[in-house]
């Protein structure tokens, strides 16, 4: 049967026109749904592998052990197990004044890092440079929360802390990031004092678009000395073309 | 009582079990103990709230809006029973449905928490059914008889044409009339702005007896209105504790400033907000003050109610399995927030969903869907497919409405069947619109 709303369908990768049958979904596209379900619940399974990360980076894990215990206990995912910790308070001794640093955590879902976040570091990396801001070596945790980027902003004394990590697998993207960036991380802070960029990913936001938006909002933060619900951001006209791709 | 050192562990401990009590360390540690609280708090009196508030007054503002806010003329008629008797009162069937919502300003979150502990799944559906809120802006939401829909058109890059595409898609499947509810994908001002003209561009242009609202955080929605944007409804998350509210950047002092400034653009009518909830909050912002997470949910419906919302639902299973494990806990707790809200007097709608990493699928939202229709839920969600693509979870979708409306025999709001009817009528009529909207690709 043709469907005369299909035209719509070009608008949107969102599940619309989809047609129906009495008041329900066709067949086809009731196994469809089933079929992105799977593949999301495989995926919040998948565990990182840092083979897939271009680094250089430093490795740390939360107090979780595995998955499982990641998934059920998000206050072991906001801190770092004894081991990382020791190893970033020795580095933190090592490491002059920072202005940012930028940790890389799986959260719930390892794929999004391995697919998008190389190409997110590297042009971060190079935008910030020419900012003539200082930022710290990379730092990537496992079964991180975002919280667990306060802890380790704190040890560095670091001005702020940009996190990227994997967002909740949808049935629409399982390899979608989050940027939470907080000013003068320390242990505590909360979700009104941190600003996001959600959604980056090849459907949404561009890594490469994403990391350009996060250098702007760093400089904002520095500059008006605060971070979350009080900073207003208001990107110029450059960055509103990166939300219209 | 001897068993229990205080009002706030028993509540927990007889709290039907859940993965984000057992987080917080404050549930029942078998299931003998469960029941004997359940038997303990059935001998409360209902009194016995008022007396011992479970978060002193002094040390948080939700406690003191709830309390000051109290309206003790109202809390007579039951003034006199225990949790267990009450519960008794809402179930006798001479007990009528106006008596019902009389009670609600007298009574509190704590005690209206402390009876839904007692009350078996059918309970929570028959009371409920029993206490409609009926609220009003361009279109009239929770008359008996009907159910609305908040349609839900999000996108990753708050594209405009791909929201477009999305609403008319939605309205041509009846839904829309409890709001036509954006969550915008950045905290971007000025993307705000252009969403907010578009929903008032297409409710104005379609004369579509809704209303619109963009839900970023409040004081974004505030600046919007200072600078002219077109705001119907001004939304803000609300929870049960000062500390979690602390946490989403609001206070009670923000949130009346807000409605005024809604109200002072006279778009529709007097009730203006739109508030979401949802169990686990407190604990996630650790402002949880050792309570259970569904007598703080409970808490977070006595701090929105002083706002006179024109919507309020939970998004029962949207905050994940640290905190509802799977389908049973979160076909639970949407039955409980539910008839929490109903009870006390809040137009309650109900985000029916679920995220990725739950032990939840689809057939479990049907089931809760449908029984939240029976109970009289004022409205769902209604996303492209139920596949929200910006938020990456689950809810019910367009088709969702159909079905519940159809075998439940439910109707939209009469403003907005009325319209659906007027847009039939008509040559082609919302297709014709779409082509007009988005025009150049027939």
């Amino acid at each position: 049967m043709k469907n005369n709303w299909d035209f719509l369908k070009k608008f949107t990768h969102a599940r619309i026109a989809l047609g129906r049958v009495g008041n329900a979904i066709p067949t086809k596209e009731l196994l469809n749904f089933r079929l992105a379900h799977s593949r999301a619940r495989d995926s919040v399974w998948t565990e990182l592998d840092e083979m897939k990360l271009n680094g250089p980076f430093i490795s740390t894990q939360s107090q979780c052990v595995s998955k499982k215990e990641f998934l059920l206990n998000p206050d072991k995912g906001r801190e770092l197990d004894s081991n990382s910790r020791q190893k970033l308070e020795k580095l933190a001794k090592e490491t002059p004044a920072l202005d940012c640093l930028l940790l890389i955590a799986d959260g719930l879902s390892a794929e999004a890092l391995h697919t998008n976040a190389n190409s997110f570091v590297e042009i971060f990396t190079a935008e910030l440079k020419k900012t003539g801001l200082k930022m710290g070596p990379v730092i990537l945790g496992r079964y991180a929360r975002v919280a667990l980027g306060d802890e380790v902003g704190e040890i560095f004394k670091a001005r702020s802390v940009v996190m990227l990590i994997g967002e909740r697998p949808g049935l629409a993207s399982s390899q979608s990031l989050s940027v939470y960036f907080t000013y003068e991380p320390s242990k505590g802070k909360t979700d009104a004092n941190r600003n996001c960029i959600s959604n980056i990913h090849s459907q949404g936001i561009s890594p490469l678009g994403a990391a350009q938006m996060s250098v702007y909002l760093l400089q904002q933060a520095l500059t008006k000395h605060l971070s979350g619900v009080g900073l207003k951001v208001e990107y110029p006209n450059e960055y509103q073309r990166i939300l219209t791709p | 009582m001897a068993a229990f050192k205080n009002l706030g562990e028993m509540l927990a401990k007889a709290s039907p079990f859940r993965s984000g009590d057992v987080l917080a360390g404050v549930a029942a540690e078998s299931e003998k103990e469960r029941v004997a609280a359940q038997i303990a708090l059935a001998e409360v009196p209902l009194k016995d709230f008022f007396r011992f508030p479970l978060i002193p007054y002094e040390k948080d503002e939700v406690t003191r809006v709830i309390c000051d806010s109290w309206d003790e003329r109202a809390f007579q008629p039951v003034s006199h029973l225990t949790v267990g008797d009450f519960r008794e009162y809402l179930l006798d069937t001479r007990t009528t449905e106006s008596e019902i919502s009389a009670l609600a300003p007298g009574l509190l979150p704590e005690m209206v928490a402390a009876v839904s502990k007692l009350m078996r799944n059918q309970d929570l559906i028959a009371v409920a059914q029993k206490a409609r809120v009926v609220t009003r802006f361009r279109s009239t939401v929770g008359k008996k008889g009907h159910l609305s829909i908040r349609l839900q058109p999000n996108h990753p890059t708050d594209d405009v044409k791909a929201i477009t595409a999305a609403i008319l898609d939605g309205l041509s499947y009846g839904c829309g009339d409890a709001v036509i509810g954006i969550n915008p994908a950045t905290d971007s001002l000025e993307r705000m702005i252009e969403l907010q003209k578009l929903l008032s561009h297409l409710i104005e242009s379609l004369s579509i007896p809704t209303q619109s609202c963009v839900l970023g955080h409040v004081t974004h929605q505030l600046e919007a209105i200072k600078r002219g944007s077109p705001v119907d409804l001004v939304f803000q998350s609300v929870a049960g504790t000062e500390i979690t509210n602390q946490s989403f950047g609001v206070n009670y002092q923000l949130l009346c400033e807000a409605r005024e400034a809604a109200l002072d653009l006279k778009r529709g009518g007097d009730q203006v907000m739109y508030f979401e909830t949802g169990q686990g909050s407190c604990l996630s912002a650790q402002g949880h003050h050792g309570l259970d997470q569904q007598t703080l949910e409970a808490r977070a419906y006595g701090f929105a109610r002083v706002f006179r919302p024109f919507l309020v639902n939970t998004v029962v299973g949207f905050i994940g399995p640290e905190y509802l494990y799977d389908g049973k806990q979160i076909l639970r707790a949407g039955l409980e927030d539910h008839f929490c809200g109903k009870m006390l007097g809040l137009p309650m709608g109900c985000d029916v969903c679920y995220t990725n990493h739950a032990e939840a699928d689809q057939d479990d939202m049907d089931s809760l869907m449908t029984l939240l229709g029976v109970a009289g839920c004022n409205y769902f969600m209604g996303v492209p497919g139920a596949d929200d693509i910006m938020l990456n979870y689950q809810s019910t979708s367009f088709h969702d409405a159909c079905y519940v409306r159809d075998v439940l025999g439910l109707r939209p709001s009469p403003e907005f069947e009325a319209w659906l009817e007027k847009i039939k009528s008509e040559k082609e009529g919302l297709l014709k619109a779409a082509s007009q909207l988005l025009p150049g690709n027939k």
